[in-house]
């Protein structure tokens, strides 16, 4: 059986597409992912408040609003699936899709398969990955290990300051390691970092290596300036330095930019293989919020819709032609 | 109880141990871990199939603290997996599948 659709990846834009094709009566398979590139559901699962998506008005959490969202596109009508994709052939029609367990064929593929967080791969990084640093204070920040110790986050954006914020909680002191001179979160975030009686801000610093014994003890830290090179006492390190986008399947098949997100043309969500789409942020590094993820994820699907309404319109049309005597 | 194949709880576990001679499977996750979440109807599946070789112990972190540092365990979900007292194996993190059922076929 070869599918009409088949959507990779269960964040905001994977989910939108296949509430849109679900509506339209395309019966769409989501594969969901399991481990590869992040978790089923994507960044918003390790998201705590969401202050922003409209509807909420006293905020909603991350894994509620995607636990609202994937009921929304099963009840209509989408096949969702908690396995990775492993391999996927585009070069050959109809699109071939590779799991552990399975094999489909399908007409058209939407991908939406995010961005994962970046690590630094620091010296010593390797031998307290789980054991003191880690790419996620919503999972790991409740540990043990961090409870009244000292800890420390580095980057300046929004998550770094929202991990910032979740981790006071559990530390006594948290540092958040800014490389520049200022932050990149916006003034909300920013005034409630800067407030925060447990938050010490180290400006135009950046961690160099990581030291302890079974667990982290200590970082050493550089100053961007005059490169002098410090040491900090912290059981925990945590990174919020951005993604990179989940395209290591799509190497050699779609075109992709400079920083390995998919190129779309124009302002439409078309990649270099007709037929195949892509939305959310493994196409945008601009944007990437939960609404503009959402957003083009409803686009491909009206493109996809409108591009078989139109061949069907053609054959309907020409039908009592070709058969008119 | 030594028929039975899910549990909860570190008591459950402490028992076990001293009791039974199958394959124990401790799952320790957290309360808002989507990485549990994803894990835990993995490993149900699991305890299903191989039911009467190997009990499944769900251990939740913040209420069995104890437990969790004597295990060793510093992020969630760990699944660590026991004969008796005798340590086989750990996996740390959300791996792939895969890694799970062959962990336990050669556990078994």
């Amino acid at each position: 059986m070869i599918e009409n659709l088949v959507i990779i990846g269960s964040g905001p834009a994977g989910y939108t597409a296949a509430i849109y094709a679900g509506r339209a009566q395309l019966k769409p398979v989501l594969f969901e992912g399991f481990e590869a590139g992040g978790i089923p559901g994507g960044q918003l699962m390790t998201t705590t408040d969401v202050e922003n998506f409209p509807g909420f008005a006293e905020g909603i959490q991350g894994p509620a609003l995607m636990r609202e969202m994937r009921q929304q596109a099963i009840r209509w009508g989408t096949q969702a699936i908690t396995d990775d994709v492993i391999v996927v052939d585009f070069r050959q029609r109809p699109f071939t899709i590779t799991t552990d367990d399975r094999v489909i064929q399908s007409h058209s593929v939407i991908i939406c398969t995010g961005a994962t967080a970046k690590r630094l791969y620091l010296p010593g990084e390797e031998q307290f990955w789980n054991n003191g640093i880690s790419a996620c204070a919503i999972c790991d920040g409740a540990n043990p290990l961090f409870h009244n110790v000292d800890i420390a986050v580095v980057g300046g954006g929004d998550s770094a300051a929202e991990e910032e914020l979740y981790l006071t909680k559990y530390a006594s002191r948290v540092y958040l390691l800014v490389r520049s001179d200022r932050l990149r979160a916006s003034k909300t975030m920013q005034s409630r970092v800067l407030s925060h009686d447990k938050i010490q801000i180290r400006w135009q610093v950046l961690p160099i290596s990581a030291h302890g014994d079974e667990v982290l003890q200590q970082i050493q830290i550089q100053d961007q300036k005059t490169g002098t090179v410090s040491e900090l006492q912290v059981n925990g390190l945590f990174y919020a330095i951005g993604h990179r986008p989940n395209t290591q399947l799509f190497q050699g098949q779609l075109a992709l930019d400079e920083q390995g997100y998919i190129k779309t043309s124009g302002k439409s969500t078309a990649t270099s293989i007709a037929g195949v789409w892509a939305a959310g942020d493994v196409q945008d590094h601009l944007y990437r919020q939960a609404i503009t993820a959402a957003g083009t994820g409803c686009r491909q699907r009206w493109k996809l819709n409108v591009g078989w309404r139109s061949k069907l319109f053609c054959l309907v049309s020409l039908w009592p032609k070709a058969i008119a005597p | 109880m030594l028929d039975q194949t899910t549990f909860q709880g570190s008591a459950a576990f402490e028992q076990l141990r001293q009791t039974s001679d199958k394959l124990i499977l401790v799952e320790v996750s957290a309360p808002h871990c989507s990485s549990c979440e994803t894990l835990k109807p993995v490993l149900e599946q699991l305890a299903i199939k191989y039911q009467g070789s190997l009990h499944l112990v769900e251990v939740d972190m913040s209420e069995d603290t104890g437990l969790a540092i004597e295990l060793g365990v510093r992020s969630v979900p760990t699944v660590v997996m026991f004969k008796g007292d005798r340590l086989i194996d750990r996996i740390v993190g959300l791996k792939p599948k895969k890694l799970y059922s062959e962990s336990i076929q050669k556990s078994l």
